[in-house]
């Protein structure tokens, strides 16, 4: 049974008054139709507008949290300023009364990086003279480094 | 419109826009919307559908199927239902087009709707039964019993009689 295709012939009487009946076409304009495609057409793309405001609600944000981190540095920068000069004896304090006053006896070597801070914050005339500065004129000479020469690999030359 | 080139929409609906939307109208509140919404996600498209009739039919009727479950159109049709609108433009001799909608409108909707695209849409049966979701022998069937039907009522109707020029 082929149900698809009937030709004409085969039509009977009720399918052939059927076909003489046209469907209406009043009110079908193609001019509408093309305009709704269009308007559709142009409103698809949605994606842009959602990218753009959660660019903007990032940039939004970014912008406060930066406001706020910037104002919380200065803060914290005033709070550093102003809170300096207190802490400076308050430091001292902490150290104790043998290193806080200068005159205290201090077991300290002359050398040694605590004597050369002393004199670096009260009196540079008061820097200590190492040792080997002091007696340099009655000091031997430093014996010379050896030499390796390149025909002589095993042994070094003495100058 | 993206895809599809404007003369052959503008073609396919000059073409096939009557018979469309007279099988939208066979469900209440179907009609101009659904066709044109049809032709408009066929713009849409980025190629034309291998077999373009069966899928603007079976855009309109999912379009028609959504809008019957809503309230809204339910009320639309409670409201059309005694009246149906102007389906076609011309019958044939021996009945008036409105009488020709009124006895379609009688029939079953699961019969007018395979009627309706087997005759004026010009679908076949194979694509029928896609479209309807049924097998080919039942879309077959019901075409047939939809036939015979509309033969009775019109076998008793009155027919449309030779007026005589006044004279």
């Amino acid at each position: 049974m082929d149900t698809n295709t009937t030709p004409p012939g085969d039509l009977n009487d009720v399918e052939r008054r059927l076909t003489e009946w046209q469907p209406s076409a009043i009110g079908l304009e193609v001019d509408r139709l093309m305009f709704a495609a269009g308007r559709a057409s142009a409103r698809s793309g949605r994606i842009w507008p959602i990218v753009s405001a959660g660019l903007a609600l990032t940039v939004m944000a970014l912008g406060i949290g930066l406001a706020h981190e910037r104002s919380a540095r200065l803060e914290l920068a005033m709070q550093l300023r102003d809170a300096a000069p207190a802490v400076a004896p308050a430091r001292g304090s902490e150290l104790g009364p043998a290193e806080s006053t200068p005159t205290s006896p201090t077991p300290a070597q002359p050398a040694s990086y605590l004597a050369a801070r002393r004199a670096l914050t009260e009196d540079l005339d008061s820097w200590p003279v190492p040792a080997h500065s002091a007696g340099l004129g009655e000091r031997e000479p430093a014996p010379r480094p050896t030499v390796l020469t390149s025909h002589s690999p095993v042994t070094l030359i003495e100058p | 419109m993206p895809g599809i080139d404007a003369d052959v929409l503008g073609r396919l609906y000059r073409q096939h826009a009557p018979a469309l939307r007279l099988y939208a109208r066979q469900w209440p509140g179907g009609g101009d919307d659904f066709v044109q919404e049809a032709f408009v996600r066929l713009a849409g498209q980025k190629t034309l559908p291998d077999q373009v009739l069966p899928w603007l039919y079976r855009v309109v009727r999912n379009l028609a199927l959504a809008a019957g479950r809503s309230a809204n159109r339910r009320r639309r049709r409670e409201a059309r239902a005694s009246a149906p609108e102007a389906w076609f433009s011309v019958a044939d001799d021996r009945i008036d087009a409105d009488e020709a909608a009124r006895l379609l409108a009688g029939l079953a909707l699961e019969w007018r709707e395979v009627i309706v695209a087997r005759v004026w849409g010009g679908l076949t049966f194979e694509e029928i039964a896609r479209l309807v979701g049924c097998s080919l022998p039942t879309a077959h069937r019901r075409y047939q019993a939809g036939l015979a039907e509309l033969g009775e009522r019109l076998s008793g109707q009155w027919t449309r009689t030779l007026r005589l020029p006044a004279t």
